[in-house]
């Protein structure tokens, strides 16, 4: 019974956390206009953040993932930002109060937050290593500019300063 | 015993801090003292909602857009079907198609996250 409780939680941990598969390729438009490829973004890492104007534990999230692009956006980091929000106008007014300097990426259809990287919770955010793997999917809302999680980044950019 | 009260009370944590920082995406459907979460790939689920014609009803009255109800069918009751991509067709959808809904459901004879005993 002991021995099937363990499995049970070491099988669970490993599903909420590491696997590294090869990254679903997608080309959205941001909210500039601008198109963004992920093959395109091959030899940076990447970081993919889901997230909704409606999700509180979204919005709460947002400043330090800002935060955490001002420091690393030169160092060879991505941050995309994909909402499920379809009203461009109302995203856009949503910015206007949670100004973030990430592109902002628009799924109208649904493709990529359902059938490539099926997000089933908000929000989520994938890491994707500079050969375009996801090595990390984190669930719910996270502090991206603790010690732990950039560690993690430092790690993926090889020590590159 | 006690190192077993400990990995589970660790492994509840864990659970629950979890769900803590999440939008909630899960939701219970019933009908005929029978309950199933959305999504759940169960035969009887699949009979309840699919085989009957009730999901296709539920989803023609929904305000939902029309490719979307498209993926939700094709995920709940197809052979493509996937409990992740059903959740995940349904955390997609904003917060007024997800009240449409689950008000679709209501008025074809389920109850929302009720469980009966």
């Amino acid at each position: 019974m002991k021995k099937a409780i363990l499995i049970f939680f070491f099988v669970l941990a490993l599903s909420v956390t590491a696997h590294s598969s090869v990254a679903p390729d997608f080309t959205l438009k941001s909210l500039d206009g601008k198109r963004y490829t992920l093959s395109a973004l091959k030899g940076k890492v990447v970081i993919l953040n889901f997230w909704a104007s409606w999700c509180g534990a979204c919005i709460e999230e947002m400043p330090s993932l800002d935060g955490f692009y001002r420091q690393y956006r030169k160092r060879g980091v991505e941050v995309l930002g994909i909402t499920s929000d379809r009203d461009e106008e109302l995203v856009k007014r949503f910015l206007k109060k949670h100004p973030v300097s990430y592109p902002i990426l628009l799924d109208k259809r649904g493709d990529v937050f359902v059938d490539k990287y099926v997000v089933s919770l908000l929000p989520m955010t994938f890491i994707i290593d500079r050969e375009g793997n996801v090595v990390e999917k984190l669930i719910g809302t996270q502090d991206f500019q603790s010690k732990d999680f950039k560690e993690k980044i430092e790690k993926l950019l090889g020590g590159a300063k | 015993m006690k190192k077993t009260l400990i990995v589970v009370s660790i492994g509840l944590l864990m659970i629950l801090s979890a769900c803590a920082s999440t939008e909630r995406t899960a939701f219970i459907i019933s009908k005929g003292n029978r309950a199933y979460y959305f999504g759940r790939q169960e035969k009887s689920l699949k009979l309840t909602l699919c085989d009957s014609g009730d999901f296709r009803r539920v989803l023609r009255d929904a305000q939902i857009r029309k490719d979307l109800k498209k993926k939700l069918y094709r995920y709940v009751c197809t052979k493509d079907a996937s409990p992740e991509k059903a959740r995940a067709t349904y955390a997609y959808l904003t917060p007024e198609e997800k009240k449409s809904l689950k008000h679709s459901f209501v008025l074809h004879g389920y109850a929302i996250n009720y469980v009966p005993c």
